[in-house]
């Protein structure tokens, strides 16, 4: 199994990471011995078998009730913001 | 009702709405879903997407969505899924947004809508499902290299309901909301308020040739937070792209944005820049498990639905159809009409008071039927005073003239202004003596057979009584004594 | 001094309470102890000196007042992964060096209720990805047993730091085996409970439907006081089980071996194993045997799908989890010349190279016209896997498979294979594809290189049993000739 190193920067930019040229190489082939390996189970029979999404799929979610338990905390949750102004988090322009 | 085409097409139309569930606090978390905070004030960890937080189900969304379903005639799904929709955006604090994606909590139902020549149509409904609003970028404040993001939204819960590609004109898809927000605002799931955005609307327009069996290339419109701009955007969309079809091109399956100032739509993003959204059911939250008893539950306190409360019109009140539908567009007019028609008045007078007077003043007034200065009751007493004969129709007109602008009772303005209707026989034939003894010519011209200067002598008597005289009684008693 | 570090934490929590020793007193030997052997060991990326000694102040009135809870006074490591208000948590990842978080994990908040201490956070692969604490952003931890080598990973720090006597137990978390695995390397006990038993609120998300907090110490009885302490139903996780916690630490003796069904797994014992490692594994077998146990031989049929399942399943659900840190509400951000500039800048810089390789691996997988191939494959044999546990606990009462093919492996020898790295979680990972409950305890030592290293034994229980599981491993450890390296 091969990965491009199209491919690889097909992915980088959906998942927000950029690689130069030599480290796209690399992983190029990281990732194509990587995917050799998950596909490895192409060759298990999974007819008529239903997913698994976790352990706990018997389960039904839990809900809650709908109150409101939150109080205003501002302050304390920009602190750990990188950049913010005027009670707004403060990010590069966004443009659509 | 002939259907609408442009030079040889039809237009193609299906809707997505996103309606924001009426809920206290948001779909996951504990924080209050209220409209209009300060930016920022209503989040905590979990809104703002820290590590290691994790959501919880909102009941009250679930038991919305299962009330919309059944007012939907949709199949309510026993058994749904959340799932993660993968993209970056500054609004989107996880990098993902809870939806779901291939098992939604409503699949198909139906929805009659009505149209303005009183005809309904029938338009499917492909799903329903559950989500997570996003947060909100401020372009316009601070410097121009940045923008302000407020995520007081970020997790409010919505409904995504998704129409199938059932509508053909403009109008059918104006109806569509209308009824859809009717009926999310009966049920109480929804305050329907599209301005201030917690109900939101994207269309899927496509044209084809008349008789054409298979779909065109459909574009996604977004933006329409009004009515009338879904009409309008979906008008001039259909137009465009017959244009482009006309011209020998072809029609690029893309999203694109309406600007109502301009009344145009413009390219947003091209199929080739679609996000690959990486749908995935969500591991942090367990499948929704619905039991028959809770959704038995639900269905027995499901208050009257618009389409069945327009048919108890009809047949409690001989209405018109057209009465009815107009009636029980909303609760709040439905309410109104049943407490002026209530202490057996005459349904049909009430109505038209109710759908011609009243919606017509107040659409002149600005104002809507919340904020009516004439309560019910007053309209209601109004309406006993033309039935019993105290004022006529046209008296009663300038006493409801006057109760729009004082909010005062019908009785007070008729004391008041002394309008009661003068039908004591003696008292208009003195008055119809004295002007007959006046007018000994067009006496004369009468008598001569010129029945039009009939009209005159009512006027003169009506002139005389200042409008208060029984119009029936006039009639009579003039007819009496011009005949000599 | 070297008294007081070598004291267990069911021992040390007892003598506080007596008020034969303080929690100052030890709290203070643990940060000497870290104070003289972190610069070598690493296993601590935070030393919470200030706030330890205030806890242990705390907990010392507590004491004089009679109040005194279950893990009074007891100074614990805990993984950099559990978030802990006001104190830094990292993930040892560059793109959370700077977030200090303004609320608590539950796990944790249970362990401050019953007196606990937090000492600092301890050292892990970044994000937990990893299986020998190489891909840490600062720097690897080192095995005390021979610091050329990893304690293992992903929580290697915790390991290392209760192998060092820097504290008598720490938290770690297991994804795909990052705690039985370092608990193996390290001569330790480590337990992974059943997925639901301890809430994941507040910890930093790495495989959401794999990760489960849990215990380090240096004897199964205290981690049975510790996974006590700190398991419970969370309100705040819909995946926490509503279960109820029993008194782990008592009875643990109770256990009648006579007659007690130990299931050996034939695709657990292959030629790949080390043979060294391989002898002790089979005096454990015999040592039940002899006890009266009945031996019995099981098939996990698709065990060898197990790893390549867990490659998928866990990087796609990273991927999603690591979309978070984009520099925008908090830890680091690079600012680009725009938005795109700006988060792609934030994220490379942000995240390491293994990281990097995991995101990819799950944006692959997940992505259009992979998703069915790849995702939804792996949740069907992860159905079929979970299946074959459920076969063979009709059968059988536990089940005992080495921890890892190997002891201790050297700094560098893996790091660049991936793949190779990978296989290092086979003898774990299915139990975190079931949801089971996992437990490594120190079988012996062997020599290599000149150096005596622990090997582990794993004991894999039913869902929600981990009272007989801890058992077991407690009829182990007692018959186990197993030499715990001195302090000095």
């Amino acid at each position: 199994m091969s990965v491009s190193v199209e491919n690889i920067h097909k992915l980088a930019k959906l998942s927000r990471l950029e690689f130069s040229d030599a480290a796209a190489g690399e992983l190029a082939s990281e990732l194509g011995k990587i995917v050799e390996f998950i596909s490895q189970l192409d060759e298990a029979n999974t007819e008529n078998v239903t997913p698994m999404t976790g352990t706990m799929d018997d389960a039904s979610s839990p809900e809650r009730q709908d109150t409101v338990t939150n109080e205003n905390n501002r302050d304390a949750l920009l602190a750990v913001a990188p950049n913010k102004e005027y009670g707004f988090f403060k990010v590069p322009k966004v443009i659509e | 009702m002939s259907a609408y085409t442009i030079d040889g097409y039809e237009v193609v139309i299906g809707l997505e709405v996103h309606a924001q569930v009426n809920c206290n606090s948001k779909l996951f978390s504990g924080t209050s879903a209220a409209f209009g905070a300060e930016p920022n004030t209503q989040v905590n960890p979990i809104d703002l997407g820290m590590p290691g937080v994790l959501p919880v189900l909102n009941e009250a969304a679930v038991d919305a969505a299962i009330k919309t379903g059944l007012a939907l005639n949709a199949e309510v799904n026993t058994l749904s899924v959340f799932a993660r929709k993968n993209y970056f955006y500054p609004d989107l604090p996880k990098g993902y947004q809870i939806s779901q994606f291939e098992l939604p909590i409503i699949g198909k139902g139906e929805m009659q809508v009505d149209l303005s020549d009183g005809a309904t149509k029938t338009i499917g409904i492909t799903r329903l499902h559950l989500e997570e609003d996003a947060g909100k970028s401020v372009h316009d404040i601070g410097d121009d290299n940045s923008s302000h993001v407020d995520l007081n939204r970020a997790g409010v819960p919505l409904m995504e309901i998704v129409s199938e590609p059932d509508m053909r004109s403009p109008e059918e898809a104006g109806a569509y909301v209308t009824k859809l927000r009717s009926i999310l605002r009966f049920i109480d799931v929804c305050d329907g308020n599209m301005e201030q955005g917690s109900m939101r609307c994207d269309a899927n327009v496509s044209v084809r040739k008349i008789g054409a069996t298979e779909f065109g290339t459909r574009c996604e419109i977004k933006n329409l937070n009004s009515i009338r701009n879904v009409m309008r955007a979906i008008e001039f969309e259909a137009k465009r792209q017959i244009d482009v079809i006309e011209d020998g091109g072809v029609i690029d399956q893309e999203t694109r944005l309406y600007n109502a100032d301009k009344n145009i739509t413009r390219t947003m993003r091209s199929k080739e820049d679609a996000h690959d959204y990486r749908y995935f059911p969500d591991p942090d939250l367990l499948p929704v498990r619905l039991t028959g008893e809770r959704i038995t539950n639900i269905r027995e306190n499901m208050p009257e639905l618009p389409d069945d409360m327009k048919q108890r019109f009809m047949d409690q009140y001989s209405l018109s159809a057209y009465d009815a539908s107009v009636l029980t567009q909303s609760k709040t007019s439905a309410l109104y009409y049943e407490r002026v028609v209530a202490e057996k008045r005459d349904p049909k007078l009430s109505a038209n008071w109710v759908t011609v007077e009243l919606f017509g003043a107040l659409n002149n007034l600005g104002k809507d039927l919340e904020h009516s200065p004439v309560t019910p009751q007053d309209l209601g007493e109004l309406i006993d005073l033309i039935q019993d004969g105290t004022i006529s129709g046209k008296i009663a007109k300038q006493v409801f003239a006057t109760m729009l602008e004082t909010s005062q009772s019908p009785h007070d303005i008729v004391e008041e202004q002394g309008l009661k209707q003068i039908s004591d026989t003696g008292a208009i034939e003195q008055v119809i003596d004295d002007i007959i003894a006046q007018n000994e010519d067009n006496v004369a011209k009468y008598r001569d057979g010129n029945e039009r200067v009939f009209g005159f002598f009512v006027g003169q008597v009506m002139k005389a009584t200042k409008g208060q005289a029984n119009p029936q009684v006039v009639n009579e008693l003039l007819k009496q004594k011009l005949a000599g | 001094m070297s008294e007081l570090i070598e004291l267990g934490l069911k021992e040390s929590a007892e003598l506080i309470r007596n008020r034969d020793i303080s929690a100052v007193e030890l709290t203070e030997a643990c940060l000497e102890r870290i104070d003289a052997h972190n610069e070598s060991i690493n296993a601590f990326i935070t030393v919470a000196s200030d706030k330890a000694m205030e806890m242990a102040k705390a907990s010392d009135e507590r004491v004089k007042e009679g109040r005194a809870r279950l893990l009074e006074g007891v100074p614990l490591g805990i993984k950099d992964m559990f978030c802990t208000k006001d104190v830094l948590t990292t993930a040892a990842s560059h793109i959370l060096d700077n977030f200090v978080p303004p609320y608590e994990s539950t796990v944790t908040a249970n362990l401050w209720k019953q007196g606990a201490v937090l000492l600092g956070k301890t050292n892990l692969d970044e994000f937990a990805m990893g299986s020998s604490n190489e891909t840490s952003y600062f720097g690897t931890s080192r095995n005390p047993w021979d610091t050329t080598r990893t304690p293992g990973g992903s929580s290697g720090g915790s390991a290392a730091a209760v192998a060092d006597f820097m504290c008598p137990g720490s938290l770690g978390t297991d994804t795909g085996g990052s705690i039985r695995q370092p608990a193996a390397f390290s001569g330790i006990v480590g337990m992974k409970p059943t997925y639901g038993r301890c809430s994941r609120w507040g910890i930093v998300a790495f495989a959401s439907s794999l990760d489960q907090a849990g215990p380090f110490a240096r004897s199964v009885e205290d981690v049975a006081l510790l996974f006590r302490g700190m398991s419970g139903h969370d309100p705040l996780d819909s995946t926490s089980a509503d279960r109820p916690i029993e008194n782990y630490d008592a009875g643990l003796d109770d256990l009648n071996i006579k007659g007690l069904r130990i299931g050996l797994p034939k695709e657990y014992f292959t030629d790949g194993i080390d043979p060294q490692v391989k002898a002790h594994i089979d005096v454990a077998i015999k040592n039940f045997e002899a006890q009266g146990a009945e031996l019995v031989e099981i098939s996990l049929p698709h065990t060898k799908y197990a790893v390549p399942t867990y490659y998928i399943v866990a990087p796609a659900e990273a991927a999603s989890n690591l979309s978070r840190y984009d520099g925008m509400r908090f830890g680091l951000r690079i600012d680009g010349e725009n938005l795109a500039d700006t988060y792609t800048k934030t994220r490379s810089a942000g995240f390491g190279r293994e990281v990097k390789r995991r995101i990819m691996t799950g944006n692959y997988t997940l992505s259009s016209g992979y998703y069915d191939a790849y995702y939804l494959k792996a949740q069907k044999v992860r159905q079929l896997i979970r299946q074959d546990f459920v076969d063979v606990f009709d059968k059988v009462d536990v089940i005992l498979t080495p921890t890892t093919p190997t002891a201790a492996f050297k700094i560098g020898d893996r790091i660049d294979d991936p793949v190779t790295m990978y296989l290092n979680d086979i003898f774990t990972v299915a139990t975190n594809l079931a949801g089971l409950p996992g437990i490594s305890v120190p079988a012996g030592t062997i020599e290599e290189d000149g150096k005596t290293l622990p090997v582990g034994v794993q004991f894999i229980g039913k869902a929600f049993d981990e009272q007989r599981l801890l058992q077991v491993a407690r009829a182990h450890e007692k018959m186990a000739n197993f030499q715990m390296r001195n302090a000095a």
